[in-house]
């Protein structure tokens, strides 16, 4: 690559890596090979942290995750866990109503031995 | 989203808890404990934003906390001093006279991330002895939230299951025996699967083709 091209993407870099051409080449190459393998890495990263918020929110109004999502595909809500996640922040009504939702399939279902949670 | 959300002074001021440890069970009330101090209760968590997102937790009655089994007799915490010869080892017993706070804290901080946020989520938790502590005044100051958890002493689960969840419960355990001879026999002898009935029938059909099965003959004289 052209030299301009590598000082314009090594802005920021720790010492002699931004301004020497040989250092700078090595660590933009480097920096470019971790960008390809976070890529594949941000899908699952994002999905885990929705999954940690649709928890916390869920166990709000004493249901874990597994028996909220096992009750909205049963009732065949097709929502997807960001926006989940983002309706547990912003829109607690709703959320809570998608809750009661999946108390109702849950217990429709066979072979539940359906908990409430402690409240300890 | 989560930038924005952290700039709200609303979602960003931390609680206060409050926790009567006695009858409580040491390990599972620091997993309680763990799971407040990072946050991981509130649906704005961020794995990279704990200081923000954590609460304080104040525990009372460390003294009258509980170990199941031996412990109290078995249980060592361990500590050496760098030179040779210089571990040391105190029994949980011991412990709880000179330093009961030491009990819950060791729980604690072996279940929070081993990281820089580690030392700064331990100062937030405050242990107590016995009831008195320094926190009241700014506990009543802070506004108060159905999230806040106050936790009392130990009640021990009552379990009052109805027939319908037991019969549920034991479905598959259970052997469904009817009351005729056939059934009566099969339990006392061995019972054979389905699989070895069709076995011996083809071995039967297999000696009966190459004429090896003859009919018994009874001579009668």
């Amino acid at each position: 690559m052209n030299i301009d091209k590598i000082f314009k993407l090594a802005k920021g870099f720790y010492g002699r890596s931004k301004n020497c051409k040989s250092l700078a080449r090595e660590r933009v190459e480097k920096g470019l090979e971790y960008n390809y393998v976070s890529r594949r890495l941000k899908k699952r990263d994002f999905r885990a942290l929705w999954i940690q918020r649709i928890n916390a929110g869920s166990r709000q109004h004493d249901l874990t995750y597994n028996n909220m999502v096992r009750g909205l595909t049963a009732s065949d809500v097709q929502i997807n866990r960001k926006i989940l996640s983002e309706l547990a922040v912003s829109e607690p009504y709703s959320f809570k109503a998608l809750t009661i939702l999946a108390k109702d399939a849950l217990s429709k279902l066979n072979g539940t031995s359906y908990k409430p949670l402690s409240p300890q | 989203m989560s930038r924005a959300i952290f700039k709200n002074p609303l979602t960003t001021s931390p609680l206060w808890h409050v926790i009567d440890a006695t009858g409580h069970h040491v390990g599972r009330l620091a997993t309680k404990i763990a799971c407040l101090l990072r946050g991981k209760h509130k649906p704005i968590y961020d794995k990279s934003a704990t200081l923000q997102c954590g609460d304080y937790v104040v525990v009372l009655n460390a003294q009258k906390i509980e170990f199941t089994g031996k412990k109290w007799d078995q249980k060592l915490y361990r500590k050496h001093s760098g030179y040779p010869g210089g571990l040391k080892e105190i029994k949980a017993k011991d412990m709880r006279e000179k330093n009961p706070e030491h009990i819950i804290r060791h729980a604690v901080m072996g279940m929070l991330p081993k990281n820089d946020s580690k030392i700064y989520l331990g100062q937030r938790l405050k242990v107590y002895e016995h009831l008195q502590n320094p926190h009241s005044g700014q506990i009543a100051k802070t506004p108060s939230s159905s999230l806040t958890v106050n936790m009392g002493p130990y009640i021990p689960e009552q379990l009052n299951p109805t027939d319908e969840q037991l019969k549920e419960y034991f479905a598959g355990y259970k052997l469904k025996i009817d009351d005729t001879d056939e059934a009566f026999s099969m339990v006392e002898t061995k019972i054979k699967s389905h699989k070895e009935k069709l076995k011996k029938e083809r071995r039967l059909l297999r000696l009966k083709r190459v004429n090896e099965l003859k009919p018994l003959n009874i001579k009668t004289d």
